[in-house]
């Protein structure tokens, strides 16, 4: 049971999906796929703290939102394709809520990544 | 009768909507990209391709997880695209075959395959993602869209996927309509899209795994999802798709192409097989 934003631990790796964290996140990621919508996601840039009351979010799940703490939501269930949702009306990018997640910045993150980023055909012979 | 003229395997990373919406073609880290994608166009032309069974998943752009289907097949005249967060894209519209959809929904669930059957479904990335790379538009094919839960674990196993990709055959080449249809598998290859190790690209692996997938892809057939978890990345799950295009393909196949890019967050691959018996 998360009672405080310490409850949700961020142990090193993946957060898998599961059906449990799912159901955990349910409130958040049902508020995130309310922003495939082009009039809810303007009025969700406009002033996301009165978009999201519609959305009966627990004080620890308003408390992720207000932190932008992306690596927290993942573990507690919200889906990281719902989070990109939210991610692009906060006007941040996917691999700034990455990098972040990483404990990086995006430009540590780039440098590190890009030289790498090229075709590496490498067949085994036969 | 209708004819089975061979399998495409692709990536459907989300960055392939930048690198087309933003018309990076040219770009020195794009061209690959673009270029990996010729011999598709070329030989969905040659193969006189009429219709793409095409495997992919929504990514909650479409289905929420109110109702989260784990297999789901389109019937529908067309489908719209998705809005992924600036509005529906500039693509043409992919229209469907509506008789040969039905058929397939039909065969496939008479055939034990427990289908949603849509009659509408926006569609998203997973097949838009690496579309437009693939052909020109209007796009010369229709589609049947079929969609897997690969996001909301537990998800189908590589062996529920490649017995799917049987049926599939089967049903085509029982089709009484003179078409050509193609099987498309797409995901992965390895990523990883959050936690600590977001960004996580295995470039050995993948390139084990297109060559496993060409020769032997019965030594993967029984994995559990999560060995693929483990050596590409959580999200790599999506590459259990790939094995419904394996399962519709002879046991030894020609291969037409294979390319395999990294990413800047995704092993991304391309693959063109026929039989070869």
């Amino acid at each position: 049971m998360v009672k405080s934003i310490d409850d949700i631990k961020t142990p090193d790796g993946p957060a898998t999906f599961t059906m449990e964290v799912s159901q955990q996140g349910y409130r958040m990621n049902e508020l995130c796929y309310s922003l495939k919508l082009e009039h809810n996601r303007e009025l969700f840039k406009a002033d996301y703290m009165e978009y999201i009351k519609d959305y009966n979010l627990t004080d620890v799940e308003i408390e992720l939102i207000k932190n932008r703490d992306w690596l927290k939501m993942a573990h507690y269930g919200v889906s990281a394709y719902l989070i990109g949702k939210m991610v692009d009306c906060f006007d941040t990018s996917f691999i700034s809520m990455g990098a972040t997640m990483r404990g990086e910045t995006q430009e540590d993150f780039m440098n590190k990544t890009a030289p790498l980023i090229k075709n590496h055909n490498k067949e085994k012979a036969e | 009768m209708a004819n089975f003229v061979g399998g495409i395997c692709t990536s459907h990373n989300g960055s392939l909507m930048h690198g087309w919406d933003h018309n990076l073609r040219d770009d020195p880290t794009w061209k690959p990209v673009f270029e990996s994608y010729e011999p598709v166009q070329k030989w969905i032309l040659d193969k006189k391709v009429d219709v793409l069974f095409f495997v992919y998943n929504d990514h909650v752009s479409n289905f929420f997880f109110d109702c989260y289907p784990t297999l789901a097949i389109g019937i529908a005249e067309e489908y719209e695209h998705a809005d992924e967060g600036k509005g529906p894209r500039d693509l043409a519209t992919p229209y469907g075959d509506v008789a040969f959809s039905r058929y397939m929904a039909d065969k496939l669930i008479r055939d034990d395959f427990d289908l949603t059957v849509c009659q509408k479904m926006k569609i998203d990335h997973g097949l838009m993602g690496p579309m437009p790379y693939m052909s020109a538009q209007p796009w010369p094919v229709k589609f049947v869209p079929f969609c897997v839960n690969v996001i909301q674990h537990p998800i189908p196993s590589a062996k529920r996927l490649w017995n799917l990709g049987k049926s599939i055959r089967k049903a085509v080449e029982e089709y009484p309509e003179d078409i050509n249809v193609a099987i498309v598998g797409t995901g992965g290859l390895s990523h990883e899209l959050q936690g600590s190790d977001f960004g996580r690209v295995e470039i050995d692996w993948d390139n084990e795994f297109l060559d496993k997938f060409e020769h032997e892809p019965e030594s993967m057939v029984n994995w559990d999802v999560q060995d693929f978890m483990d050596r590409g990345g959580s999200e790599s799950a999506e590459t259990v798709m790939w094995f419904t295009m394996r399962g519709a393909m002879t046991a030894k196949v020609k291969r037409i192409h294979r390319n395999y890019y990294r990413g800047l967050l995704t092993g991304m691959a391309v693959l063109i097989f026929e039989d070869d018996q």
